[in-house]
């Protein structure tokens, strides 16, 4: 087909290229720094007071150096770090030895993919549709304050406004649990456990739904006042369409079109937002898995994390982009 | 000064400008402070506001408010370090990659777009672990500065490209100027507002990045910020133990400096845009 | 011949606030008319001259910085006639599609790109006969386009796999779909290659003659007028200046300003230079005391630099010019 030609194929190279690059960088960045990782935790053992002899020293390093893959050539790390990326092997996780990080990574991962996918469609969809009706009402006193009340929620940063809403509900007013979930073994599925899956994730999809509605709504606003004025709404209005029918089929469809695109540019900073707001509850999540490796130095577990984090963006990225012909005919039929 | 009594007829000017003047003021007073700003134990402990301590005292024998004031001092600086740097390289890559084009141009814009899709975040996380021991705030402002030029460089160079192929620009270039200076002199008034409008983004993005930097514990503990003195009421329970005041705040502080930023960089920018000056020199004649 | 709209010392100008004032922009400025049914009515003008403008107060879409100023537009409707601008707006879009309608400048992107045609017709008919079922509005729909020579398969197209050609043919299908009296027709052929061109202008012939209704055609080419309308009016400046049969306006233009019009136009064999009128058009929300063509008249005297001329009749033709008749302007 050609349509695969043209418009797949081309993404698809995208995909692999950007995950390519990016698990390079996670590669390189990091040495620009000229930080021995293993160095740093002997460093840091002997901080607390342990006294190792030489060889034990050695020894030790060895095994790390071997764990973090740093042992060999530049180039000879550079392969193995494909190898395990391959093999979904990122060695055992530090703080949690020896668990290997894959496994956490398996059972944390879920929740913020649900999280993640939950949030931002809901976010996207009632922040244009807000948005896009106060943009088209736009000299109406409701759009104004509307638009106030944004002024003073857009700045601020997610992990400040979690707190906020973690002291308002959980604190000042307990409505919601202060520790998120807590996920054990062998959890029954029952209703019971629907409910508190709920409560639970309440105040952290919250917080990104608000957070991330707040950029569509202005976007989206901007963008209707121009679709508005475009000759084929005019056109519509003296002919005689009903004003309604104009708002949602003329005005509204046209302009979520950009809305996607850039939807698609905004997900590696919607998902940075997600983990932040998993630490501010303690949602079971990467971002509370994050927290914890980076506390304890776990570096196998944050370079796990940024791996499969890449991934699941890159791959969401290439999901909205094969979506995006199904919503424009444009490109559906060339 | 005709220009600032313009600007302050604009609700979201006077008030950003108002509340950036204050908290300004609060961090210069960090400069009066009776206490020094790392020691611990100078006074006694988890006391609530009172007319000795204005805003109270943490867990860890300090005075809320004096601390504040070294926090917005030194969060302004990481910040302002952030900013102004990545400023230089965002101007630098966005005006050679829209004015060449061509190769080096793909290049660049590969190169920002790449680090547009990868979680930034988590490979600051992780750059920043390594350099644990050394982030003072310096550092921790470059490094900073490091990972947030990509977004601005493309929207300079969007701007550039489009400038590019602007009559004027024709003009210069057949009336002889030289690359440089034309650059430079027939671009940069149409790209100050863009420049303003993304240093102040770029410096409230800091300071945001701080305060999860601090949370996670990657920053020199010790040193007042906004993100440190919010860490340090965190892992002190403040919230369950009912210290309200130590928590409070750095997030209102936060909250007010935010806000404040992004109100001035919103009326400025509007301000600034050619079009609208255009229209009030026509006013003024 | 009957009237099928009047226009009456019409006048319309666009009030914009900037930053130095208010600016009063006299697109129509004391424009009278009397359009006569089953014709094709041309009106010819310099872009900016205010024709556009006239269509949408013909139309009784006023919206702000638009307003109306003085005067009355007239439509005859089951012979009788109705003051438009005083109509409620609900009574006024009944109106619209069922007694006049309009094709706008610039056809490309008359169409909604997210929808099929079929949908978009059906959203234009659905306001103006309620009670059908959809069924029966697609077949009639179907049915129109095939009486003007379209295929029905273009409605299940989407505007941008069509030529400019063909949708600006789709375009005047739309507005001819419910039968109006009246069709304002702005600038249709700009911006298309000659043979769409063409094809347009035939297809405009065609509806005239077998529904025999009105039809409005603006346009800046002479050409166009010359070929196709049998009665036109010249604008200049938001005022007319000069209206007739359209044969006898080019055998014999009254008005300065007509006369360079034509001048311009290129005929075979006359390799000499083609003069335009020297200047140009005045700022609407600047006009000259007076005559507005004055400036660039080189007949002009004392009195066309401070009143304004009215239109007079000349026979069968109307002009607004002191000199009644002037000779012919331009020397070889």
């Amino acid at each position: 087909m050609r349509f695969f030609r043209d418009y797949l194929a081309p993404r698809l190279v995208q995909y692999v290229l950007v995950v390519f690059c990016g698990i390079t960088a996670v590669f390189f960045i990091p040495r620009l720094t000229g930080q021995d990782p293993v160095l740093e935790i002997i460093a840091q053992i002997q901080a607390q007071g342990a006294s190792l002899d030489p060889s034990a020293v050695r020894n030790l390093m060895e095994t790390l150096k071997e764990l973090y893959g740093l042992k060999g050539s530049l180039f000879e790390q550079y392969l193995t770090m494909w190898r395990r990326v391959f093999t979904f092997d990122f060695g055992p996780s530090f703080f949690q030895f020896p668990t290997p990080v894959a496994q956490l990574l398996r059972i944390y991962l879920p929740w913020t993919i649900g999280l993640f996918a939950t949030s931002t469609v809901l976010s996207w969809l009632l922040g244009n549709i807000v948005g896009g009706i106060a943009g088209y009402f736009s000299g109406k006193s409701w759009s104004k304050i509307l638009d106030a009340v944004i002024m003073v929620i857009r700045p601020i940063p997610h992990y400040i406004f979690g707190v906020v809403l973690l002291i308002l509900f959980a604190y000042v007013w307990p409505l919601f649990p202060a520790r998120g979930l807590s996920i054990g073994r062998g959890m029954a599925l029952n209703l019971e456990l629907v409910l508190a899956i709920l409560r639970g994730s309440f105040l952290p999809a919250l917080t990104l739904v608000i957070l991330g509605g707040v950029v569509w709504f202005q976007q989206m606003k901007l963008l209707v006042q121009n679709v508005k004025r475009e000759d084929f709404v005019e056109y519509a209005r003296v002919g005689g369409v009903k004003e309604r029918r104009v708002v949602f089929r003329y005005v509204l469809k046209n302009a979520m079109l950009p809305q996607v695109t850039q939807l698609a540019l905004a997900l590696g900073q919607v998902f940075s937002g997600v983990l932040i707001v998993e630490m501010v509850f303690s949602y079971p999540g990467m971002g509370l898995l994050l927290y914890r490796g980076v506390t304890r130095g776990d570096y196998n577990l944050v370079m796990g994390i940024t791996v499969l984090s890449i991934l699941t963006i890159a791959t969401a990225v290439l999901l909205l982009d094969l979506l995006y012909p199904l919503l424009d005919p444009r490109i559906r039929h060339r | 000064m005709e220009a600032l009594r313009e600007l302050l007829r604009d609700y979201r000017f006077a008030v950003g400008f108002v509340i950036f003047l204050l908290l300004v003021v609060l961090a210069f007073l960090s400069f009066a402070s009776p206490y020094d700003p790392i020691r611990q134990l100078q006074v006694p402990r988890d006391r609530p506001p009172s007319r000795a301590h204005i805003l109270g005292t943490n867990s860890k024998g300090q005075d809320v408010f004096w601390e504040a004031t070294f926090s917005i001092r030194n969060s302004l600086i990481i910040a302002l370090i952030a900013g102004l740097v990545s400023r230089i390289v965002a101007i630098l890559v966005g005006f050679v990659a829209g004015y060449r084009g061509g190769t080096l141009d793909r290049v660049l814009m590969g190169l920002a777009d790449g680090l547009l899709v990868i979680p930034l975040f988590l490979i600051l996380v992780m750059v920043a672990m390594l350099l644990r021991g050394s982030m003072t705030l310096v550092n921790t402002g470059l490094l900073l500065a490091f990972f947030g030029w990509a977004w601005d460089a493309r929207t300079i160079r969007s701007q550039i490209l489009s400038l590019r192929e602007r009559e004027f620009t024709k003009t210069s270039v057949l009336s002889g100027n030289g690359t440089m200076s034309l650059v430079i002199r027939e671009y940069l008034p149409f790209t100050t507002p863009l420049i303003f409008s993304t240093l102040i983004n770029n410096i409230a993005w800091a300071i945001g990045m701080e305060i999860v930097l601090a949370i996670l514990g990657l920053v020199r503990l010790e040193i007042p910020t906004l993100g440190t003195t919010l860490q340090w009421a965190i892992t002190y329970q403040a919230m369950l133990l009912g210290h309200w005041w130590w928590i409070s705040t750095p997030v209102v502080l936060t909250i007010l400096l935010l806000v404040a930023l992004y109100w001035l960089s919103v009326s400025v920018s509007e301000y600034l845009d050619p079009r609208m000056r255009i229209q009030r020199i026509g006013a003024r004649s | 011949m009957l009237p099928v709209i009047r226009a009456e010392d019409l006048q319309a100008f666009y009030v914009l606030e900037t930053l130095r004032g208010k600016k009063v922009v006299r697109a129509v400025n004391g424009v009278s008319l009397v359009i006569p049914e089953n014709t094709v009515y041309g009106l010819a003008g310099e872009s900016g001259c205010g024709k556009t403008t006239l269509l949408k107060v013909l139309l009784g879409n006023l919206e702000p910085p638009l307003r109306h100023f003085g005067g009355r537009v007239l439509y005859r409707v089951d012979g009788e006639y109705l003051d438009a601008l005083a109509l409620p707006e609900g009574k006024r879009q009944k109106l619209r599609w069922t007694y006049i309608s309009y094709i706008p400048q610039g056809s490309m992107s008359v169409f909604n790109p997210v929808a099929k045609l079929r949908t978009t017709f059906m959203d234009f008919l659905e306001s103006h006969v309620s009670g059908k079922m959809r069924q029966e509005l697609l077949r009639h729909a179907e049915e129109h386009l095939e009486r003007l020579g379209l295929s029905p398969r273009i409605l299940e197209a989407y505007p941008h796999q069509l030529s400019g050609g063909m949708r600006q043919r789709v375009a005047i299908a739309l507005a001819t779909l419910l039968n109006p009296r009246i069709i304002l027709a702005d600038e249709p052929t700009t911006a298309l290659d000659v043979v769409a061109q063409r094809a347009v202008l035939q297809l405009l012939s065609d509806i005239q003659r077998k529904l025999r209704n009105t039809i409005v055609l603006v346009t800046h080419d002479m050409g166009i007028h010359a070929t196709v309308t049998t009665r036109m009016a010249i604008m200049y400046a938001g005022r007319i200046v000069e209206e007739g049969w359209t044969q006898d306006i080019f055998t014999a233009p009254l008005h300065p300003y007509t006369q360079y019009l034509i001048r311009s136009l290129p005929r075979i064999g006359d390799k000499r230079l083609r003069e335009s009128a020297p200047g140009s058009p005045p700022s609407l929300a600047q006009l000259p005391p007076g005559c507005p063509f004055h400036p660039r008249c080189p007949l002009a005297f004392e009195r066309c630099r401070e009143e304004v001329p009215e239109l007079e009749e000349v026979g069968e033709q109307k002009v607004a010019c002191f000199l009644r008749r002037a000779s012919h302007v331009v020397t070889s």
